[in-house]
């Protein structure tokens, strides 16, 4: 049935239209390139799979352009992005277990080798400590200090409180430098 | 308990900008060997940022137009959806409706319709059922006559819809 009058834009020439939507595909081609890698990395770091970084990294950009508000700036839009991101992430880690991200036993999360771990000593030595952190751990960690955002944008991108960002870093990190620095002490033994 | 340096956020935008320890002046150097907070900082951030540059470099993703063409397709069944929603909405109202019609009348006229159905396993004479008995009364002649041509119009405007999909 030929229902494409009752559909306002959704043709092909209501194509910036209708990814909901403030962008065109040309743009949409740029801000994939700049956020697409980042994206992966931070999915792939947090979950600890590859295969389902790349899942949530579809969806994530799927969920995106379907969404009818998006912001003006990259920035926002890089943010809300990643709030999908996280989203996704959230929503499949309850799928099997209902439970808070928190209760979840990390042996479900356990990072992997990332791809060239072993080639690579700082991954080598990444990796094991990323095991054995927890997910939400994972994800402020790398939102500080890999992406470089804020206790706000983190905030943001989580849904965690912005005043209980700091203390819940801090612990993360300590204990992130503990394990790496327990790492390097039985990599060097190894040697 | 102490959980901030004074000196972290300093640590914290250097390590943003991507500089390294080294090109740091003394005195923050001096310190961050001295501050388990700041070293803890340092340590930790550099991994994760020399991690995210080699992920970042071998990360294998979906390219743009194929995220954009399955938007599109998404976006496009959403609208569909939206717009047979009402229809849906309908057809189930109508559905109730007819059912709950159905019931009413079995029950107002349960007792004819027991009858009627014991006739049809052991039929009487004709001459032996009273005049004011007639089992097809003038209400429910009404009723199926109004029944059928629910049937008939809902039929008709199936047969439209499923040709106008063709």
């Amino acid at each position: 049935m030929a229902w494409d009058y009752a559909i306002p834009q959704t043709g092909a020439a209501g194509k910036a239209a209708s990814a909901g939507v403030l962008m065109d595909d040309e743009a949409f081609n740029g801000f994939h390139q700049r956020t697409a890698r980042p994206l992966w990395s931070y999915l792939a770091r947090v979950s600890g799979s590859g295969s389902m970084a790349d899942d949530l990294l579809q969806e994530s950009y799927l969920r995106f352009l379907c969404a009818g508000n998006l912001r003006e700036d990259e920035e926002s839009r890089r943010r809300y992005l990643f709030r999908i991101a996280s989203n996704l992430l959230r929503d499949h880690w309850r799928r099997p277990v209902v439970a808070a991200l928190d209760e979840l036993p990390e042996s479900l999360f356990a990072a992997p080798e990332g791809r060239d771990s072993e080639r690579i000593d700082s991954q080598a030595i990444l990796g094991p400590a990323l095991a054995q952190m927890k997910p939400r751990e994972r994800q402020l960690l790398w939102l500080a200090y890999a992406e470089g955002s804020t206790h706000r944008e983190i905030a943001e991108i989580t849904g965690l409180g912005a005043a209980s960002i700091r203390l819940l870093l801090f612990r993360a990190r300590r204990k992130m430098a503990r394990l790496l620095r327990q790492q390097t002490l039985a990599k060097g033994r190894n040697k | 308990m102490k959980y901030f340096c004074s000196r972290q956020e300093q640590v914290a935008t250097e390590l943003r900008q991507g500089r390294l320890p080294d090109l740091w002046d003394d005195a923050l150097r001096t310190h961050v060997a001295g501050c388990q907070f700041c070293s803890d900082l340092v340590l930790v951030a550099q991994a994760l940022q020399q991690d995210r540059m080699q992920t970042v470099q071998t990360a294998q993703v979906v390219s743009a137009g194929a995220l954009w063409w399955r938007a599109q397709v998404r976006l496009r069944n959403g609208a569909m959806e939206r717009v047979t929603r009402p229809i849906a909405l309908a057809e189930k109202f109508a559905l109730i409706i007819s059912a709950a019609a159905v019931l009413a009348v079995i029950m107002w006229k349960h007792s004819q319709l027991l009858g009627w159905l014991l006739s049809l396993a052991d039929p009487p004479h004709p001459t032996a059922l009273p005049a004011g008995s007639s089992l097809i009364d003038g209400w429910t002649t009404l009723l199926m006559a109004a029944g059928l041509g629910t049937v008939a119009l809902c039929a008709a405007l199936a047969m439209y819809l499923m040709r106008e999909e063709e």
